[in-house]
């Protein structure tokens, strides 16, 4: 053996255990001849036993006995704790908020997209008076005070021209009201053409529309109670269209519009 | 001239049974299974209790650190991935908290030669007699235990440790390599410095 630091070493390697066979075999070879290096092996080999002996005093602690337990309910406590556990619990506490709170934004959604349905989608067909068309939500008046006009087309006779016929912001008067004023003036006006023709008189006397607020109250009686006429007429014709009366003719009153300051929208009436 | 050849004991235990039976309670652990948990820590508590009233030298601070070790261990449970034997690892759990704790109670409390009645206490509780007339022996291990504590005691950390696992624990040198984190070169140095110390400590002895 070279040095004494390795001398050392390799007994303390020898003493331990950590020799491979052929090195213990040497090393032990050694020690029989070598008493300094067997002094040396003895006095490692003596402090290992004065700590193993010193060791066996040690006595077990009660303590010990409750370790396991503590330890199991202490980890089960930190594990209910992690975010994980949280999460769960919060989901388990929470589930009927959460399905409230979906059931809310589901019905907002469908709600939306359904408003815009209506909104962007196509219109129904009304066939009624020009009042409830001005109800309807297809037609877009954007101006209240002082705009908005009525335009009515018509093409009498089933000729193609038009004429504006009617102005007016709104109709202030119910139709049957209106014809309740005016009867005089309704009778003998039968055929669409008939009333057609009273209208455009009524309304168009300049060739210019004429507003419905400069009208006197005649006059706008008598407007809108043919124009309610009108439309009765063109329902009953389609009535009968569809019920395959080949006596119906097609309605003279084709289009039907509102035209305001700002927008015009539209909408076939045949 | 006569030698004595010191045979270092071992169990004769087949790896692959061991390995396997421990891989298997590391995994139910893990999986949370209260039953495993329980068993892993009963068997290991007295290793990791006494390991811990080795490098601390209390025996309340060893029963508080064993509790730490094992919440530690089943924190930190699923990474184990069997590099090393179960007690190998936990081996180095017990080391690293017990040196924290070390490091933290040494800067609180000034390092101080424990009177040798309190090493007795602590570490060599036997039953006294009610006769002031003890038996020479018995009496003699309690003083030689409280001297060996003691000199045990005054090691720096790091020699107390390998020191430890060596001669009480019985590891090998690639063990205490892992249960320290270090390489085996550095675990014979600090080994033959740790037996260099106590010789001298305990050459009265």
């Amino acid at each position: 053996m070279k040095s004494q630091e390795c001398r050392t070493q390799r007994l303390a390697e020898y003493v331990d255990g950590e020799l491979s066979g052929t090195e213990r075999l040497g090393v032990s070879r050694h020690l029989e001849s070598c008493a300094d290096c067997l002094e040396d092996a003895k006095a490692l080999r003596r402090v290992g036993d004065l700590l193993r002996n010193a060791v066996e005093l040690d006595p077990t602690p009660a303590g010990l006995d409750g370790l396991a337990s503590g330890v199991i309910s202490r980890t089960v406590a930190e594990r209910a704790q992690s975010w994980k556990a949280v999460c769960e619990r919060a989901v388990e506490d929470w589930h009927w908020f959460l399905v409230g709170f979906g059931s809310v934004t589901a019905a907002f959604v469908s709600i939306t997209f359904v408003s815009a349905v209506l909104h962007f989608g196509p219109a129904p067909q009304r066939e009624d008076s020009v009042s409830a068309l001005l109800s309807n939500r297809d037609w877009q008046v954007k101006n209240s005070e002082g705009g908005g006009s009525l335009y009515v087309w018509m093409t009498p006779g089933g000729r193609n021209d038009w004429r504006i016929m009617l102005t007016g912001k709104e109709r202030a008067e119910a139709a049957a009201e209106a014809i309740a004023q005016v009867p005089d003036a309704l009778a003998g006006l039968t055929t669409e053409g008939d009333l057609a023709g009273a209208l455009g008189d009524a309304l168009n006397r300049t060739g210019q529309p004429i507003d419905v607020q400069a009208m006197d109250a005649g006059t706008r009686s008598l407007s809108e109670a043919l124009l309610h006429q009108l439309t009765e007429i063109n329902k009953s014709n389609r009535q009968k269209e569809l019920q395959g009366d080949s006596a119906a003719g097609p309605s003279s009153v084709y289009r039907m519009q509102v035209v305001t300051n700002t927008e015009v929208s539209g909408k076939g009436y045949q | 001239m006569a030698v004595e050849a010191f045979v270092k004991p071992v169990r004769a235990l087949s790896w692959s049974d061991t390995a396997s039976a421990e891989w298997a309670l590391v995994q139910q652990c893990a999986a949370g299974d209260e039953d495993a948990c329980t068993r892993l820590v009963t068997d290991h508590q007295r290793m990791v209790y006494q390991l811990a009233l080795h490098l601390l030298g209390d025996p309340q601070e060893a029963l508080d650190l064993s509790q730490e070790v094992f919440l530690r261990v089943f924190q930190v449970l699923p990474q184990f991935r069997g590099q090393s034997s179960l007690r190998t690892w936990i081996y180095r759990i017990v080391v690293n908290h017990a040196s924290n704790r070390q490091r933290w109670w040494r800067r609180r409390h000034r390092a101080q030669q424990v009177p040798l009645d309190e090493q007795t206490a602590t570490h060599g509780e036997i039953a006294e007699s009610r006769n002031f007339a003890q038996p020479d022996r018995v009496l003699q291990q309690r003083e030689t235990a409280g001297l060996v504590w003691g000199a045990l005691d005054r090691l720096p950390f790091d020699q107390r440790a390998v020191i430890v696992l060596r001669e009480i624990d019985g590891l090998s040198y690639e063990e205490i390599a892992t249960s320290l984190g270090v390489v085996v070169g550095t675990v014979k140095s600090r080994l033959a410095r740790a037996r260099e110390n106590l010789r001298v400590a305990l050459r009265s002895v």
